[in-house]
Parts: C-alpha cells; sequence; structure tokens
C-alpha cells in the first residue's frame, strides 16, 4: 500500500479536495498480483460479451430460449447472490437491534459488502432481460404490476439498496473529511437499519415467492409452499457463511489495515456467528423434513433425482452443521471455516437446483449454460471484488475511523 | 355406518405434528450441545498434562529437545483480554528465576512477569495480543539450568486446581480492596459467584491498580 497516500484527517478542507479524489484513484498496492492477472483477462472477455448480448440479444450468446427464459445469470448472479448478501441484515439486526457489539466490528465492511452484491446483482438481472430497459416500468408506473411478485422484489431491491447506501455513507463522509454531513448521516443510519431489515426479511422471502408460480416446472422435491420460509432461513446461514469466508480472506489480504487486536477478535466473531448458522441449520432441517413429509415425496427419494436430493441435504446441510457444531464444541476454527465453504457450497446447489437444475428437469433438451454464460457470471464477480477492494484500501471500512467521528465503526 | 377409520394419519397432518414436536423438544438439548463444553483435543490434553505453573501465573513445559517453553496461564490470559505481551529478551541471554521476563501492556498501563525459571534465553516472540483460546501460546523458549531445582518451586498435576480456587478467591480480595482504597466501581457481574472472571477485568482498570496488582499479586508470591 502506498503510504504516501492522504488519510481522510489529512484532507484540506477546501480547494484541493478535486486533487484528493484525483489521487485517490491511482492504484493503492502492486498492479501485477496473480488476482489482476487472473481477473483482468475474464472481465475484459466478460465484457465484450455483454457488448455482444445487447447488440445481437440473448441468444447470441446464451442457450436460453422460449422454454427456458430464466437461467444461470438469473439462479446463480441474482437468485444466488441475493441469499450470500444475507449477512448484511442478520449482522445489523444483531448489532442495532439486539446491540451485541462483539460483531460491531464488522458491520460496516458486511454492508459494503451486501451493498455492493445487490448492486451487481441487480446490474446482472438487466443482462438477463430481453428487453431490460423495461426494469423501470414497476418504479416509474408504466404498468406497476402490482400483483405480480417481480413488483416487491423491484421495489425492495431498489429500497434496499438505498438503504444499505445511507447505512454505509458515514465511512464517505469520513473518507471525504465531510463532518457535517458525516453527523446528518449517522443520524439516518438506525432508521436505514430498521428499514433494511424488514426489506431484506420481505424480499428473501420473495424472491422464492417467484417460484410459486412455477409449480408444473420445477420437480417435486424441489418444489414446495413453503420455499419463500425456506429461501429466508437459508438466507440467515447462508449468508452468516459468506461473512466467515469472507472474515477470513479480508483477514489475510487486508492484514495491513486491521487493528492489534483484530486476530483475536475475529476468532470469537467467528465463533458466534456459526452458532447462529447451526442454529438457523438445525430449523432449516426440520423445514425441509417437514416440507417432504408433507408434501408426500418420500418415494421420491428413491430416484436418481432423489439422490442429487439427499446430496444436497446430507452433504450441505447436515455435513456442515456437524462441522460447526464441532468446530464449536473443539474451539477448532478450521472446521468452522469448513462449514461456512460447505455451507455456501450447498446454498449455491439448492439455489441452482430450484432455479436451473431440477427446474423444467423433464424437459427433453436440458439447459446446459454456455462457456459465455460463465464468463460473465465470473466477470460480474470479479468486478465486485475489485470495487470492493477499492473502496476498502481508501475508506475507514477496515482501519479505524478518523477521530472526529467520535466513535468505533 | 360405514368404513370406520381409527387413523388417517396424513388427513390428519398427524406426521407434521410430531416433527413439529420433535423439533421443539430437540431445540434446547441442541442448544445445549452447541454451548457444551470445549473438548480439547489429545494434543493439547497432553500438553495441559506436562505443563507446571508458577504462581505469577506463567506456565513451563520442557520441551523433547531440552528447551523450556513459557507462557502466561489462562487465568492471567482472561483477566488481561486484549492487551499485548512482549519479551525483549535476546537469544543467549542469562536470565534468573524472579528476573522480569514478560511485559503485558495496555494502552499505556503495564505489568512485569517473572521469569519461572533459570536458564539462557533461546529465543523470544516480538510482542503479540494475548490469546486466551490457545493454551499453547508461547513467548519465550530458554535452555534451562537448573530445571530439577526450579521444579520445586512449581505446580503441576491435580495440585493446579485447588491453586487456581485460592487465587480466584485472591484476586476477588484484591479487588474489593483496591477497588475501595482506589474508589474505584467495578461492575457487579465481576466475580459475582467468587468463580467466574469477567474477561478483559484488567483493560479497563485505572493504571493505579495495574500498579497494586504488581506489587500485591505478582510480586508478593515471589518471596514465598
Amino acid at each position: 500500500m502506498n503510504e504516501t497516500s492522504l488519510r481522510p484527517t489529512e484532507i484540506p478542507q477546501s480547494g484541493s479536495r478535486w486533487r484528493f479524489l484525483l489521487n485517490e484513484l491511482k492504484p493503492k498496492s502492486r498492479f501485477l498480483t496473480p488476482f489482476n492477472i487472473i481477473s483482468l483477462p475474464i472481465m475484459l472477455l466478460g465484457f465484450i460479451i455483454i457488448v455482444i448480448r445487447f447488440w445481437k440479444g440473448l441468444g447470441s450468446v446464451t442457450n436460453l430460449d422460449q422454454m427456458t427464459p430464466w437461467g444461470l445469470w438469473i439462479g446463480f448472479d441474482v437468485v444466488t447472490g441475493v441469499a450470500f448478501a444475507g449477512g448484511a441484515y442478520v449482522l445489523t439486526f444483531m448489532v442495532y437491534i439486539l446491540r451485541m457489539e462483539t460483531y460491531r466490528p464488522i458491520v460496516r465492511v458486511t454492508v459494503l459488502n451486501g451493498f455492493l452484491a445487490y448492486l451487481f446483482y441487480a446490474g446482472a438481472l438487466l443482462l438477463d432481460l430481453g428487453r431490460p430497459w423495461n426494469v423501470i416500468n414497476p418504479i416509474i408506473g408504466n404498468s406497476f404490476g402490482t400483483s405480480s411478485v417481480l413488483f416487491l422484489v423491484a421495489w425492495h431491491f431498489l429500497l434496499y439498496m438505498l438503504a444499505e447506501l445511507v447505512e454505509f455513507s458515514p465511512a464517505i463522509a469520513e473518507w471525504l473529511n465531510a463532518r457535517k454531513l458525516r453527523r446528518v448521516l449517522a443520524g439516518l443510519s438506525v432508521g436505514a437499519v430498521i428499514f433494511g431489515i424488514t426489506l431484506s426479511t420481505l424480499h428473501q422471502s420473495g424472491l422464492g415467492a417467484l417460484f410459486l408460480m412455477a409449480k408444473g416446472k420445477i420437480h417435486p422435491l424441489w418444489y414446495s409452499e413453503f420455499i419463500p420460509v425456506l429461501f429466508f432461513v437459508s438466507s440467515i446461514f447462508a449468508g452468516l457463511s459468506m461473512v466467515i469466508f469472507e472474515g477470513t480472506i479480508t483477514n489475510k489480504v487486508f492484514r495491513h489495515l486491521l487493528g492489534e487486536s483484530h486476530e483475536e477478535q475475529h476468532q470469537k466473531i467467528i465463533r458466534g456467528l456459526s452458532r447462529v448458522c447451526a442454529m438457523a441449520m438445525f430449523a432449516y432441517l426440520f423445514l425441509k423434513v417437514l416440507d417432504l413429509i408433507h408434501g408426500q415425496h418420500l418415494a421420491d427419494l428413491f430416484t436418481a433425482w432423489g439422490t442429487w436430493y439427499l446430496v444436497e441435504i446430507l452433504g450441505f446441510v447436515v455435513l456442515p452443521m456437524i462441522l460447526f457444531i464441532q468446530g464449536l464444541r473443539t474451539d477448532n476454527s478450521w472446521l468452522l471455516k469448513a462449514g461456512a465453504v460447505f455451507t455456501l457450497v450447498g446454498i449455491i446447489l439448492n439455489r441452482l437446483n430450484i432455479s436451473v437444475i431440477a427446474f423444467r428437469w423433464d424437459a427433453a433438451v436440458p439447459y446446459i449454460p454456455t462457456w459465455m454464460e460463465f464468463v460473465v457470471t465470473l466477470a460480474v464477480i470479479f468486478t465486485e471484488l475489485w470495487i470492493f477492494r477499492w473502496i476498502v484500501q481508501r475508506m475507514p471500512v477496515l482501519k479505524d475511523s478518523p477521530l472526529f467521528a467520535g466513535e468505533k465503526h | 355406518m360405514s368404513e370406520y377409520y381409527l387413523v388417517d394419519m396424513f388427513a390428519t397432518k398427524g406426521p407434521e405434528y410430531l416433527v413439529v414436536i420433535v423439533f421443539l423438544v430437540a431445540v434446547v438439548p441442541f442448544w445445549r450441545l452447541l454451548n457444551s463444553r470445549v473438548v480439547r483435543p489429545q494434543a493439547v490434553a497432553a500438553f495441559e498434562a506436562g505443563r507446571y505453573f508458577d504462581r505469577t501465573h506463567t506456565w513451563s513445559f520442557l520441551d523433547p529437545d531440552g528447551n523450556v517453553r513459557i507462557g502466561i496461564d489462562t487465568f492471567l490470559a482472561n483477566i488481561m483480554g486484549a492487551a499485548r505481551i512482549s519479551s525483549d529478551h535476546a537469544a543467549g541471554e542469562s536470565i534468573h528465576r524472579g528476573d522480569p521476563l514478560l511485559t503485558i501492556q495496555h494502552e499505556g498501563k503495564q505489568i512485569a512477569i517473572p521469569s519461572p525459571v533459570n536458564g539462557v534465553i533461546k529465543q523470544s516472540k516480538a510482542g503479540t495480543v494475548i490469546n486466551k483460546q490457545d493454551p499453547r501460546q508461547w513467548l519465550v523458549s530458554l535452555k534451562p539450568k537448573q530445571w530439577e531445582q526450579d521444579q520445586q518451586h512449581l505446580i503441576a498435576g491435580s495440585r493446579t486446581t485447588d491453586w487456581i480456587r485460592q487465587e480466584t478467591a485472591r484476586l476477588r480480595d484484591f479487588m474489593a480492596f483496591t477497588s475501595r482504597k482506589y474508589n474505584y466501581q467495578t461492575e457487579p457481574v465481576t466475580l459475582a459467584d467468587g468463580g467466574e472472571l469477567r474477561s478483559g477485568l484488567f483493560e479497563d482498570l485505572p493504571e493505579d491498580i495495574w500498579k497494586e496488582f504488581q506489587s500485591e499479586f505478582i510480586d508478593a508470591v515471589m518471596e514465598l
């Protein structure tokens, strides 16, 4: 990191603010890193494919058609990504409402992650819309479509992104040394948090509710009238597992920005979050069993699809739950991190099963994404990581707030 | 009377009710399981068995290569919280039992912890944050000069439990005395049942109490 860069507290009050912003645009670390070397070509290729997609249409780069209008971009970027972003609402609830101060040091980075995730996943949604310019219609009233779940999802996405921006905005004000603005924005935070939590609980389940309309298309083992509840409960451990996973990586990559006592706090935070994950998974598991019995689908378990279903449940819900329990009992953080990784894979499987793999499971020609769909998905993730790194290296996200902020974030 | 069904489990949603009941019954044991006592891995248990404790709250462990590793015990680590611990002795330096070996610092306050054994420093670690979750966190490794004699002063095995119990009571008395002396309001959760120590108790205590702790709690037992 370039130590000569201006710190927030050193920004002149006027005149040279533009100079400061220009200075902040310069790279803060070595450019030729393994991450950059891998991600840059993928991002460039992804950008070219996106241009082709908008120029020649969806069919030119994807395997989507009239029978399979939703593919990898919706299934992974939107449906899975939003579940991963669930850590923000769970953590803000724990810190701002339940006053669990242990987790305060990671609130800002989690909210930033959540905000960027929504921003990019909502952006990725545009790629998958046949006529993306119509996305504004539910907002401006050119046919609100209030009878559609998408109306709820659209408004919730928009409002939640604004709420998360407000939650994160004190960090931007601290970076710009805008003291008065920071005071105003900090005053709005708690309201934004409560609003954000309310929105999250509704749209996490709302995304699941989208699939209620596809009863005949989703395999009976995955289709359920409880999908909204299952989506909501699973977003709790999906989001927190992502927080554990990201926190572990952040701890290594941005070690130079972290305080001396961070390692000890980090271990404590991982244990606390793992406990919540295990508890939520326990409830989720019972809901799945209840759903299986209620739908009378036990016989389906003895088919090939049933085996696949059991792989998802036993391998990526029961196993990570056991890893969390054992990690907590033996105080082994590696087991907890392994539990988080298995959980994340399990969530990807579950969401892709519902939206892609077991969706139109009986189709004569199943949908298989093109390599270009994978490249664009990776490009979206890498772009988000670049922006995340740019912000973390400049704003008080991991490092301490300037003195004028008067509080630890 | 037409056909008579005694029970139609699916029509009455009996299985669903049973699953819900099982869930509700299982929640409390599951929560207890999550919070159950940490089971120490075998390696840690073996390590615990070979540790010798000094009354100044350091532990010593004789490695197979003949060197002794030294760290602070979990009693001290727990009450010191997020303090930093360091040793500024260079390799090759001779040290005697009772000489200052480790320094615990937090926001300008500090305590010196004496060496439990005589020896020559082999390796000392740079300053680090106390990790109370890791009972094997060590700071200094030294070549002991008279391990047999030093062992006579140290506590090991079953005697450790009684000693820690006495130390807990001693700390409670110390806190009661110094809080009055320096007119410091301790939180009611501190040592409420005479057994549990509030984690990070010393983080917020004033410098006067740290100094008193040095003289009355650490240095005082060296004379025993």
